[in-house]
């Protein structure tokens, strides 16, 4: 009894991270980006005030958690094509320099911080690499020359 | 002629064929410590899934990065590919090692063993592992994309070695090893 009553209320705060944060968020990377964000670096625990206060910590923490590894998961599978797309549409949604974001996104690779702490190995491996693809294939668009790391 | 076509071949095979044990040998403390969190998480069992290994090897990226007309972009995918390619092929073969030393482990303490299903299991880890070596020299040679059909057999017998380890495991906890 108490554990469905517990997975209820697990599904009840993901379908209200949903339906209040991930939906406002335009592309399924944006998402990722933000969904990994409410994870403390040090700990690898998530945090998100809001799903806190309507629910119990631990049960929003469980469904940020769960949220975090179905985009995780869905953006992985994505076509180099789509990855291209959706790493366009969260670079203009940045409001960034272009320039300055694939330089750093290149540089820096802080991308790394969006796989969550279990993910396949063989899974993260190939998002980082479609990743690292998808950025420079932008460069080489935006530029009209082949660059990459 | 011939002859040195032949002797060239072994030669390109052999070398081949020493990098992926060496590469192998390499992996197996990174692919211990993997496992053994995947074990927690109850992916070790699952492995990577399928449309995942189909994705890996698929060509429609490619013709979407030749579509560029970039040759370095070309070979920086192909690169890419490759080094995601071979590491899945390291990790199936390093998981289905670690699932038949933890079943041989198990099994020495049973006593109702069927001779013929044990068998069956080496064989089949005998083929998958040959299989593995097979890709790797196939990828290192040839890359990923050509190799679609190779890997989905490779990950169909890991899956197959995978289920009849569960199913020895939950029959052992029940007291009956029959039919893994």
């Amino acid at each position: 009894m108490g554990a469905s009553v517990r997975l209820v209320s697990v599904q009840d705060a993901y379908d209200d991270l949903l339906q209040r944060t991930l939906s406002r968020i335009p592309c399924e990377f944006g998402r990722l980006i933000y969904l990994a964000s409410t994870r403390d670096y040090n700990s690898g625990t998530y945090h998100h005030e809001g799903l806190a206060a309507r629910f119990q910590a631990d049960t929003a923490r469980k469904a940020l958690e769960i949220a975090h590894r179905q985009v995780f998961y869905a953006v992985s599978a994505y076509s180099l094509e789509e990855l291209v797309s959706e790493l366009e549409k969260y670079l203009q949604t940045s409001r960034e320099n272009p320039e300055g974001f694939l330089r750093a996104w290149q540089k820096l690779e802080p991308y790394r911080v969006a796989i969550p702490l279990e993910a396949n190995p063989t899974i993260a491996r190939l998002f980082l690499s479609n990743i690292r693809l998808a950025l420079a294939i932008l460069r080489f668009r935006r530029e009209g020359h082949p660059t990459h790391p | 002629m011939g002859i040195s076509i032949a002797v060239s071949a072994a030669v390109v095979l052999f070398f081949a064929m020493v990098m992926w044990v060496k590469s192998a040998l390499s992996a197996q403390d990174r692919s211990f410590a993997t496992s053994e969190s995947l074990n927690r998480e109850g992916e070790f069992e699952s492995g990577c899934p399928a449309e995942f290994v189909t994705q890996i090897f698929a060509k429609k990226d490619l013709e979407y990065v030749s579509a560029l007309g970039s040759p370095q972009l070309k070979k920086f995918f192909e690169q890419e590919r490759k080094s995601v390619s071979l590491f899945w092929v390291q990790q199936t073969s390093a998981q289905i090692r670690q699932i038949i030393r933890t079943h041989l482990r198990a099994s020495r303490g049973s006593q109702d063993l069927e001779f013929a299903t044990e068998a069956g299991i080496l064989l089949r880890y005998g083929a998958l592992q040959f299989l593995c070596g097979v890709l790797f020299v196939s990828i290192e040679l040839a890359g990923p994309q050509s190799l679609q059909g190779l890997a989905a057999r490779a990950d169909a017998w890991a899956q197959r070695i995978r289920e009849a380890q569960l199913g020895f495991q939950s029959a052992k906890e029940t007291g009956r090893v029959h039919g893994v």
